[in-house]
């Protein structure tokens, strides 16, 4: 897929590595007072930035299965957030494709506004399921928090998995 | 090259979409499967943490340990302040626990009296904390005893002193305990001073408000708060806290148990001796007196 194997699928590998590394950190009982803030979806934001850069990391079924996997793990409904995770990443990587010359300010934006409307799906969702969504204040915290923690992120990604966006010309096979 | 994605993308296009919209199919329907039968797929859940969490432990215990030390060093700093309180603490305590022995004896005394028999079958096994739910959204988490450790969903789980949470959602080696202050947790207790029933009610904060006491008036800040025992969720008698009441006036639980430091837990065997078996009709005593037909009220008064 113009994508040498090797590099892809250690990308793969480490982006497992990390879906593992967040659940442990997360299921750490360090603290079992209930909070006032909700910690960022660090795996969510870094799906949105690779798929934006290098979509080809990320298959459907890897996305999925991290997500749903996630879901079970932290006690959320399962498949809602998973779901609506899914679409976010399938609609940035056809975004990518779109336009490789998009600055990262709408970017950034852009990522706002995906986790604002699928904030409010999931919770919609919810409600017209009849399951209790959880205080308002905790999805508030957590939405901006992936928002502020999306640029580290992506420079995150960039210095240390290689993960740039390619310009339209680029012919390098590792895009 | 770089045309050779886009020629793959317009064979490969259609089929990922509707691989995509499958999944995404797949994903609502088990959604609307677990709102339908919840404790099926939560068994299911409770499996895949049994098979994930274990394999996780062996880096999990030394880490939070780590974590927990740091701390304990944060607290040294306060170590003179601490001090002088406990101190202040011991003195008022010893006057306490001679209060105490005394009750003892009067306690015992009257037992005596009175022929009680304690219920044998209140006894524990004891439980490690591995993990929590992993969200701020639930209160839960995660014990190492299972089924293989006979235990069974509904039991009662506390620290030393107070009630912590209920058993829900059990895996072979580890089990879930939904903590007391998480939004789904409601626990029938009484307070004890003035014999009022009441609900504790899981809000997300540290404090459960109470939600339905009989009569809000006879109720002070202070009381002590025990769980009751109807609706068979929970042996009575097991301590919850005290009451206090917020800025807003509303009447909260202040916990017995210590939620900063949930490191072990005692989950209460529960052999389900006041569950009601034949639910129609009354309940015959079983001496064979047909004259005394007891009401089903299903509890025994604790």
């Amino acid at each position: 897929m113009g994508e040498s194997g090797i590099s892809l699928w250690f990308l793969r590998g480490a982006y497992i590595v990390l879906t593992m590394g967040v659940l442990f950190v997360q299921l750490m009982p360090v603290s079992l007072m209930p909070v006032q803030w909700a910690p960022p979806d660090v795996m969510l934001a870094i799906s949105l930035a690779w798929a934006q850069r290098r979509p080809g990391i990320l298959p459907i079924w890897l996305v999925a299965g991290t997500f749903f996997l996630l879901d079970v793990m932290l006690q959320r409904p399962p498949g809602v957030w998973a779901a609506l995770a899914l679409l976010a990443v399938e609609w940035f990587k056809t975004r990518e494709r779109q336009n490789t010359e998009v600055s990262f300010v709408i970017e950034w934006l852009s990522v706002a506004g995906s986790l604002v409307i699928m904030t409010l799906l999931y919770r919609g969702v919810l409600i017209a399921a009849a399951v209790d969504a959880g205080p308002l204040h905790l999805a508030t915290s957590q939405s901006a928090l992936t928002v502020a923690l999306y640029p580290l992120v992506v420079l995150a990604s960039h210095f240390i998995f290689g993960i740039r966006r390619s310009s339209a010309n680029d012919t390098d096979p590792k895009g | 090259m770089a045309q050779e994605p886009g020629q793959t993308q317009r064979y490969f296009a259609p089929l990922k979409r509707m691989f995509l919209g499958v999944i995404i199919l797949a994903f609502m329907g088990i959604f609307i499967f677990w709102r339908i039968d919840s404790p099926r797929v939560e068994r299911f859940r409770a499996q895949i943490v049994d098979a994930v969490i274990p394999s996780l432990s062996w880096a999990m215990v030394p880490v939070t340990g780590l974590s927990q030390l740091v701390a304990d060093f944060q607290s040294y700093q306060s170590m003179w302040d601490q001090n002088q309180q406990l101190r202040r603490e011991l003195r008022l305590m010893s006057r306490w626990k001679e209060a105490a022995y005394q009750l003892e004896q009067e306690n015992a005394r009257l037992r005596d009296l009175n022929n009680v028999r304690l219920d044998p079958e209140l006894t524990y096994i004891t439980g490690v904390v591995l993990a929590d739910s992993g969200s701020p959204f639930r209160q839960t988490v995660l014990v190492n005893v299972g089924s293989h450790d006979g235990i069974v969903d509904g039991w009662a789980a506390m620290d030393g002193i107070g009630l912590v949470g209920r058993i829900s959602g059990v895996g072979r080696n580890t089990s879930r305990v939904v903590l007391l202050t998480d939004a789904t947790s409601k626990i029938p207790a009484i307070i004890t001073a003035s014999d009022q029933r009441a609900l504790v009610v899981g809000d997300n904060t540290i404090a459960p408000p109470i939600d339905f006491i009989e009569n809000p008036d006879f109720v002070a800040p202070g009381d002590q708060i025990v769980t009751s025992g109807d609706g068979d969720v929970f042996p009575p008698g097991l301590l919850i806290g005290s009451v206090s009441e917020d800025a807003d006036g509303r009447l909260r639980v202040r916990l017995a148990a210590d939620y900063q430091r949930l490191e072990f837990l005692r989950i209460i065997r529960d052999h389900g001796t006041r569950r009601v078996r034949q639910l129609p009709g009354l309940v015959v005593p079983e001496d064979d007196d047909p004259e005394t037909v007891a009401p089903n009220d299903g509890s025994i008064d604790g």
